[in-house]
């Protein structure tokens, strides 16, 4: 006899908290959207295709920056230029720079400022 | 050729020494993002989905750059050379894949890729990339490939071969008979001011490596 009342009180307490849970659920659109931002979010597949050790990869800054790049004009390259070397040219306003893709495989990257415009040199 | 200004922020870059899809990565010091050198896009930090501006580049040979631009300046030989990372690295790789290059042209909504194996019979290749007209040049003895837009002002030009020089690729406006460096997209005969042609912006790309990083973007030759 007992043992149903204990019971019957148990099913009133569970329904009527389940029912204040609803009722508090979906009258807080806070709760609702705090549900929302813990789930953890999706990985983003094209970082899993990331490689960060192994045969090709590097340290962080093995490679340095030629931050302060220095040019030779035509005349002074005469003995370190070839003619096949192949370079990347560029035009900026009238102005004529050429990257040997040779010393960008080495460095990869050269800081540069021309006409104004901040440039990143890569190969 | 990157342009190192996103959202108005001027950034400086480091080398990350990760690879996505066998392009380098690089990182920006100001907030660490994460950026990939093939592409210049923003993968993963402050601007994620952002991409880097462009510019046209021209790749050729030192003696063509300098008989076109007489006027140019070179970088200096770097002091500093990391020669073990030569031998052992990405060269030695793409060497064992018989690396090809083609040369990349970006329109500002599609982009799209010219093998040089392709262009090396073709000194002219009129094509179109959507609504976008591409005047492709390509001078075999320097393996120079260049990328123009042939219209000026309101006319569109279509240009016949005139004659592959040492150092240029002659070809002829067939209306007027105006005669254009190829590889300058400069008027050469005519009237002054004699027109330039605006170049779009170009790289030169592994072929094999661009589905990956532009996947559905067109081959120029494949079907």
């Amino acid at each position: 006899m007992s043992g149903k009342i204990v019971i019957a009180i148990a099913v009133l307490v569970g329904t009527a908290t389940g029912a204040i849970a609803w009722w508090f659920h979906s009258s807080n659109p806070d709760a609702a959207a705090k549900t929302v931002s813990i789930a953890r979010p999706e990985p983003d597949p094209l970082l899993r295709r990331v490689v960060s050790s192994g045969r090709m990869a590097r340290p962080r800054d093995f490679f340095r920056v030629i931050t302060q790049p220095e040019y030779l004009a035509v005349d002074e390259a005469d003995g370190w230029m070839v003619e096949d070397e192949v370079v990347i040219g560029l035009e900026i306003d009238g102005e004529y720079r050429a990257y040997p893709i040779n010393y960008l495989n080495d460095h990869e990257l050269v800081r540069e400022e021309i006409g104004g415009l901040p440039l990143l040199v890569s190969w | 050729m990157y342009v190192r200004r996103v959202q108005e922020t001027t950034l400086e870059f480091g080398h990350r020494g990760w690879l996505l899809d066998e392009s380098f990565i690089f990182y920006d010091k100001e907030f660490d993002s994460l950026w990939v050198q093939a592409t210049g896009r923003c993968i993963a930090g402050k601007f994620k989905g952002q991409q880097l501006p462009t510019l046209p580049v021209t790749h050729t040979t030192w003696g063509e750059w300098r008989a076109l631009h007489p006027r140019t300046l070179v970088l200096a030989k770097p002091s500093l050379r990391i020669a073990e990372y030569k031998r052992d690295g990405y060269e030695v790789y793409y060497e064992e894949q018989g690396t090809k290059f083609g040369l990349a042209v970006f329109a500002p909504d599609r982009q799209k890729l010219y093998p040089l194996e392709e262009l090396q019979a073709r000194p002219i290749v009129q094509d179109t990339l959507g609504d976008h007209v591409v005047l492709i040049v390509f001078h075999t003895p320097s393996q120079t490939a260049v990328a123009f837009d042939p219209t000026v002002g309101v006319d569109r030009m279509a240009f016949e071969l005139v004659e592959v020089t040492d150092t240029d690729v002659l070809i002829r406006d067939l209306n007027s008979g105006v005669v254009w460096s190829g590889l300058t997209g400069r008027a050469i005969s005519g009237d002054d001011p004699r027109p330039q042609l605006r170049q779009y912006r170009t790289t030169q790309f592994v072929v094999f490596n661009w589905p990956k990083h532009f996947p559905g973007s067109p081959v120029f030759g494949m079907p």
